[in-house]
């Protein structure tokens, strides 16, 4: 959480009702946050700390949480701003390489353009999870996040946008990207074990 | 009649859709149940022709399917929820 207008109160909580929601609406997302954590970081350690620290800080501004509104993607709100801000900054591996950067790059015409004419679907049902979880593993963290939250943990697009502080055509433009690079990671994945 | 027909199905045949764009665009909104009731019944009347794009949704939702069911889901460690807790029960015998 990082503007002011984000953690304005709109609920007032006694220690009772947080408690309460901590344990009905919060922890029960604890798997799905430990995967999301994990799929970013991609270490047991990093995930722990920023589950571990996502909580703390749900705790602390629980008051800008509106009961019976999305819990999940509150937290995964925080979650993903956690690791932008704070993780990322001490991470071991730091970002390489600037978003705007990429989404520039990757703007060219050529992942714009449909790739599929040589991947079949056929192939992609031959391939077990290592490879498509190694395809999406491979791909940078802003592409990795859409199709993590859209096809893992099925965020509807107005939710995304929310999580990740974009509009919603940057949602379906990033998503289209992601998809994209996916399949030509698949592709290579394909030819390489000659299913073509 | 014939031209609202090549312009919903293109040119029967064809190896290249000329909406192929829009079509990726609608047919992914309708996989990650987005669409609107018009662009669903746009897309089944498309794709009964459109061989290019019947494959596009095909291979889209074969791609989809397998990352819901082949990206293993991890368990959280053990530990770690209790160990939240009791860091979270600290926090309010502070305040």
């Amino acid at each position: 959480m990082s503007t002011e207008e984000e953690n304005k109160p709109v609920q007032q909580y006694s220690d009772k009702e947080k408690d309460a929601v901590f344990e009905k609406e919060f922890f029960p997302h604890i798997n799905a946050m430990y995967n999301f954590a994990h799929r970013l970081t991609f270490d047991e350690d990093d995930a722990k700390d920023l589950v571990q620290d996502t909580f703390m800080k749900a705790y602390r501004f629980i008051n800008s949480f509106q009961q019976g509104t999305n819990a999940k993607a509150w937290l995964f709100r925080i979650l993903k701003n956690s690791f932008i801000n704070d993780f990322r900054k001490k991470s071991k591996q730091p970002a390489k390489v600037d978003y705007q950067e990429v989404e520039s790059y990757y703007n060219s015409e050529k992942v714009d353009k449909p790739i599929t004419s040589d991947l079949r679907v056929e192939s992609v049902q031959h391939m077990i999870g290592d490879e498509i979880s190694n395809a999406l593993n491979a791909l940078e963290v802003d592409f990795r996040t859409v199709i993590i939250l859209c096809d893992l943990e099925g965020f509807k697009y107005d939710e995304m946008a929310k999580i990740l502080d974009i509009p919603i055509g940057t949602v379906r433009s990033r998503l289209h990207r992601a998809r994209n690079l996916l399949k030509e990671k698949l592709r290579d994945y394909a030819n390489k074990m000659g299913y073509k | 009649m014939s031209s609202l027909f090549s312009k919903l199905f293109g040119k029967m045949g064809n190896k290249e859709c000329p909406e192929r764009d829009k079509c990726l665009d609608i047919l992914n909104m309708v996989l990650d149940g987005e669409a609107s009731e018009e662009q669903k019944r746009y897309l089944n009347l498309h794709i009964d022709a459109c061989l290019p794009c019947l494959n596009d949704y095909n291979l889209e939702k074969a791609i989809k399917e397998l990352l819901l069911t082949k990206c293993s889901k991890i368990d959280v460690p053990n530990g770690l929820a209790e160990a939240i807790k009791s860091k979270l029960s600290e926090q309010v015998d502070q305040s």
